[in-house]
């Protein structure tokens, strides 16, 4: 198996994604380029969903790829879930 | 070992082009005779039904792209003879002509010329589909190149290990094709949405460039018009679930489908993309409208990535279902042609998989059948582009 349970793709990015099915108080070892980190995630993260790697300001626009995917509706720590209840699109918007 | 292999063995068709498949295809152009076309398909063993749904309601543009969507499936390499059959005889025959002047085999049979019986229709149709069958029935492969290919990139049900695995992966495919002098393609434009700059900035021409970013403007527009949010349509309930929470996110993983080489066109749906290279279709990200666009478009083959499982694949065109997704390849075990979560938990690198993936498709190019043949999954939805009336 692999040596990390995460991935950060490009170093611009907030968030990462988790290479497996990660539990609430779990600590993963984070891949971001070379170098691994450790972050305890404080939800469940399941398979492929991704979690803030730093804090996130609401309205911020948050990467991954190194290319915006949407922004932030609330306040996101390190650790969290971050998914459709907390990143929005910022596309095809009804006003 | 792929290395080494510029090769894949087709039919030759009478116009050049080069076929992967040898399909006599039944191929019904209006709603009434649908019924029938498909007791003729299923007494002809080996023969692919397409059933056309409609006949005198598209009109205008719509009309436009229904009529070459069809002669599109009739013309793709991979069909060796055409038996039409219709209750519209100029609209048959017209068609007819036009299949012929290539020199494909076509027989055209017409609800009309059988006084209206659909049971005669039934055993004419029998008849000629068996004489069409024994006369394909004599081809045999020959070593091609593979600058003969024109292979679609697709995928459905996504989740973020498509983006992470399988779309990259078939982006490196993409770009070996086109360094061969093959064409490769990516549709589905409304997920080029948040990607777009990515796309544009690889086009041949400034006009080009921004012919795309004018096809996904309208796109989003479209959507705004009918006040749908994107989020819980594209990406969907089940991307959602999978982890893909924006139509941004889900298409930046979608384009890595493309690779890295200049882009020569967009073409609308159906429509056949001029020369080697890459090229984009505008076109519905919808699966199965999705696949007809390209296989009417003549593509051969089709790569199709994988989030959490999708068993569609296209009638015409074998469908290569791939996968990245541990999950998935330990679950969907046989509907997958190729698994690569060996590069999802880094036991391999993706370089590595694209040869295995290579090969794999030239083995199907040459006669291996996907899971889908083998279930006779498939299907062909046209895409509607007005109402009828």
């Amino acid at each position: 198996m692999s040596n990390w349970d995460a991935i950060v793709l490009n170093q611009k990015d907030q968030i990462a994604t988790a290479l497996i099915n990660a539990s609430a108080g779990q600590t993963l070892r984070v891949k971001a380029g070379e170098s691994i980190s450790e972050i305890t995630v404080n939800e469940d993260i399941p398979l492929c969903h991704k979690f803030a790697v730093t804090k996130i300001a609401a309205g911020t626009a948050i990467n991954k790829y190194g290319e915006t995917i949407g922004a932030a509706s609330s306040d996101i720590e390190i650790g969290h879930h971050v998914h459709v209840h907390n990143l929005k699109s910022l596309r095809a918007i009804n006003n | 070992m792929s290395k080494t292999r510029d090769s894949f063995d087709g039919y030759v068709r009478p116009d050049g082009s080069v076929g992967v498949r040898n399909h006599l295809l039944v191929l019904s152009i209006t709603g009434l005779t649908g019924p029938t076309a498909r007791r003729i398909s299923n007494a002809l063993p080996g023969s692919v039904i397409v059933d056309y749904l409609y006949d005198g309601g598209p009109v205008g543009e719509d009309r436009k792209a229904q009529e070459r969507a069809l002669l599109g499936l009739a013309l793709n390499p991979n069909v060796g003879a055409v038996l039409l059959i219709s209750s519209n005889p100029p609209r048959s025959d017209a068609m007819t002509e036009k299949i012929s002047a290539t020199g494909k085999l076509v027989e055209c049979l017409t609800l009309d010329d059988c006084g209206h019986d659909a049971l005669v229709l039934t055993e004419r149709g029998i008849q000629a589909g068996e004489r069409l069958a024994e006369e394909i029935g004599a081809l045999e492969r020959v070593s091609s190149p593979i600058s003969s290919l024109y292979v679609a990139m697709e995928c459905g049900r996504s989740d973020p290990s498509s983006g992470l695995v399988a779309n990259p992966l078939m982006g490196l495919i993409s770009d070996r094709l086109v360094d061969a002098g093959a064409r490769a393609i990516i549709g589905e434009s409304v997920e080029w949405l948040g990607a777009e700059h990515l796309l544009a900035n690889r086009a041949s021409t400034p006009e080009l460039a921004q012919s795309i970013l004018d096809a996904v403007c309208a796109k989003e527009q479209a959507a705004i018009d009918v006040g749908i949010d994107l989020t819980g349509n594209n990406p969907g309930p089940t991307n959602i679930a999978a982890g893909l929470s924006t139509i941004e996110e889900k298409s930046l993983g979608n384009v890595a489908k493309s690779g890295s080489r200049p882009i020569q066109s967009l073409v609308g749906w159906a429509e056949v993309p001029k020369g080697p290279g890459f090229h984009l279709m505008d076109a519905p990200a919808y699966a199965p409208e999705s696949l007809t666009g390209f296989s009417a478009s003549g593509s051969q083959l089709i790569m199709f990535s994988t989030g959490v499982g999708n068993s569609f694949v296209n009638s015409i065109a074998p469908t290569i279902k791939i996968s990245g997704n541990p999950e998935t390849c330990a679950r969907l075990e046989q509907q997958l042609d190729f698994k690569c979560s060996s590069v999802f938990v880094g036991d391999k690198s993706l370089e590595e998989a694209a040869e295995d993936l290579f090969d794999t498709m030239l083995d199907i190019a040459s006669g291996a059948e996907t899971w889908g043949e083998k279930m006779e999954e498939g299907g062909e939805a046209f895409a509607r582009m007005g109402p009828s009336i």
